[in-house]
């Protein structure tokens, strides 16, 4: 038994930990080569890739991750906001000509969304902050809807109101 | 006492294992999602995210591989802490 509490080979025992380590990152950067290619080239929506990769739209294709200044960059260059949060939140306040797309209404809406704006527009997706999914998941939707660049606002709406910038309230 | 220590030692090693396996599967399923969780601690630049999120869940499906089989179970178990 007191083999178990014996930590003369710690040395070892660590060296093993990183090898062990290294091979689960290896494995990792492997399989997920495309996402390794996006993110080294500073780049990850789909837009970048090959014409196939939005035709296939699988999960090889990733939202970009924005945060507050490459959201009002983005905004200039005229790309659209979409607020994943319930509808009733965004009645309660949103950000400045933001649309309305609640991810538990997706089914119904993305179909008209699809028809309303071409797939070349640029899309940023907020939501109620660090720790919400709904903006990632509905930035994967859109993706798969073959949107090319689909970026998603991880400080959402209370980066964006801590912040001090302009909120509209109402439909 | 020394047989009590032993089966709880693998009993251990095998809920351990079984826990790190299953966590890593269920996360290398849904990267994105996985990517989200990370970005809310803040402690990565953004991109980065996804990086740790394509790796870290094959590490601790090793980790847990590992701890099931019994094999290199010690640094398996050191990984697991970390």
């Amino acid at each position: 038994m007191n083999s178990f509490l014996d930590y003369s080979d710690l040395p070892r025992i660590i060296v093993e930990a990183l090898v062990i380590l290294s091979v689960g990152v290896l494995v990792g950067l492997s399989l997920h080569y495309q996402l390794v290619r996006d993110v080294l080239e500073g780049k990850l929506t789909s837009a970048s890739g090959p014409q196939s990769a939005l035709v296939d739209a699988d999960t090889s294709v990733y939202p970009e991750p924005v945060d507050l200044q490459t959201v009002q960059t983005q905004l200039a260059a005229g790309a659209l906001l979409i607020d994943a949060r319930i509808s009733e939140l965004y009645h309660d306040g949103h950000l400045p000509g933001s649309l309305s797309l609640p991810l538990n209404e997706a089914d119904l809406q993305l179909a008209a969304f699809h028809n309303a704006y071409p797939i070349d527009t640029p899309l940023v997706v907020y939501c109620n902050g660090y720790g919400c999914p709904d903006s990632f998941d509905l930035a994967v939707r859109l993706k798969k809807q073959g949107y090319r660049k689909v970026m998603v606002f991880e400080g959402g709406y209370p980066e964006w109101e801590n912040a001090g910038l302009p909120l509209e309230r109402g439909n | 006492m020394e047989r009590l220590l032993r089966i709880a030692y693998h009993l251990c090693r095998l809920l351990l294992g079984g826990v790190f396996l299953y966590a890593g599967l269920s996360k290398s399923r849904d990267i994105t999602g996985f990517a989200g969780d990370i970005a809310a601690y803040r402690i990565l630049p953004y991109q980065w995210n996804y990086l740790a999120a394509a790796t870290l869940p094959y590490v601790e499906f090793m980790a847990g591989l590992l701890l099931l089989i019994n094999r290199r179970v010690r640094p398996a178990a050191l990984l697991s802490r970390c």
